[in-house]
């Protein structure tokens, strides 16, 4: 991998497309490209508005950084502002990726809620860019509403299943939680390894549904959140019982944070 | 593994065209469906508005209303796609501790379901 960004110091990037996926998250491109793997993250901003930790949601063996940012605070709200030509300020890359290599040889079966597809889809890219590594892939996501569903042309282009909270009328696919796909799905757990990203929440519920399919916590891997700050393990804000999240995270393998994820005030 | 069909007493083959409605909000409710292939979307009106609060498909069960009183439906049934369904008629049924556990199971799977939905856990701020 070439040299990553220096760890405190940012570096300017280019906004060159600027796309709205959703009523409230938006898509940034930008230039230079920073190598990354599936999974990883950077601490992005908008000058003088503050820094968030921002999943990379493109293609590993793209040419541009991709951001999939969801507008919902000040810091936020200033990079999904970012018109074509201007700067953003970008630390990382940062974080333990997907398995990718590791899971060479299964079957994988990626669950997304919500925004929750955007850390999973540079190793969905990855994946199908070299499926004869792999066995079935197979792509679930959850959203609140239809319109809420990221990145429909690539579901389509995936064969991924959908699911949304609730519907209208004319909405023609299924409406429930995404638990019900993980009871649906065709897969041989014995081969299957799971990959979640989404609401916590959701992941909580979603593991015992995979564990009732025969899919062990040892082999479901969950991308994490907490409140980064430094996103190199020295501020401590994203502390989860001895793991930091931003260090030897996000990705965990869920069997190792399990205990964690009901504890109050961790 | 014995599902909640081989249970079951009875029961008459249909057929819904796509848009039909298998029961409606209110009518009497002394019958269910167990779905063999297609879609089904429970409907609820609110402000005027339907509102597809689940959708039902293969191998699932449509109704519970007829279990308990007022045996009346709460929400409307709608075949979003053509549909084939057995339908079963409560009267026959036995409603000994087999039949019970696999809809005592059903219900406790869609009660999680709406619980997590109640979270409106994709609402709420994320990354």
């Amino acid at each position: 991998m070439a040299a990553p960004v220096a760890d405190m110091v940012p570096t300017a990037f280019r906004v060159v497309d600027r796309r709205r996926e959703t009523a409230d998250t938006w898509s940034l491109e930008l230039e230079p490209p920073l190598p990354f793997e599936p999974g990883q993250f950077t601490m992005l901003a908008a000058g003088g508005a503050g820094e968030v930790p921002v999943s990379i949601s493109g293609d590993p063996d793209g040419d541009r950084l991709v951001h999939t940012v969801r507008a919902v605070g000040a810091a936020t709200r200033a990079i999904c502002g970012a018109e074509p030509g201007r700067a953003l300020l970008a630390r990382g890359p940062f974080g333990v990726p997907w398995p990718t290599e590791s899971i060479e040889g299964a079957d994988v079966l990626f669950v997304a809620g919500g925004i929750g597809l955007a850390p999973l889809r540079p190793a969905i890219l990855r994946l199908r860019a070299r499926s004869e590594r792999y066995g079935r892939i197979t792509v679930l996501h959850g959203a609140r509403t239809p319109d809420q569903l990221l990145y429909p042309e690539q579901l389509e282009r995936w064969s991924a299943e959908r699911i949304v909270d609730s519907a209208g009328p004319d909405w023609r696919g299924r409406v429930g939680v995404v638990t019900k796909l993980i009871d649906r799905v065709p897969m041989d757990p014995t081969s299957t390894v799971a990959l979640l990203c989404g609401p916590e929440a959701m992941m909580r519920f979603a593991a015992p549904a995979l564990e009732a399919r025969g899919i062990t916590a040892d082999r479901v891997y969950v991308s994490l959140e907490r409140n980064m700050q430094c996103g190199i393990g020295r501020c401590g804000h994203c502390q989860l019982g001895p793991e930091l999240i931003c260090r030897d995270g996000p990705v965990f393998r869920y069997a190792d944070v399990e205990r964690w994820l009901g504890v109050r005030e961790l | 593994m014995a599902t909640i069909a081989d249970h079951l007493v009875g029961g008459a083959d249909v057929r819904f065209a796509t848009g039909d409605h298998l029961f409606r909000t209110g009518d009497v409710a002394d019958h269910f469906y167990l779905i063999r292939h297609g879609t089904v979307a429970l409907d609820l009106v609110a402000g005027g508005r339907p509102h597809v609060i689940e959708t039902l498909h293969d191998g699932e069960i449509a109704g519970f209303s007829w279990l308990f009183d007022p045996h009346r439906w709460l929400f409307d049934g709608r075949a979003v796609d053509d549909t084939e369904a057995t339908m079963f008629l409560a009267a026959d049924q036995r409603l000994d501790g087999e039949v019970m556990r696999h809809f005592a199971a059903i219900a406790v799977s869609r009660l999680q379901a709406a619980r997590l939905q109640l979270l409106d856990v994709y609402g709420s701020a994320g990354r």
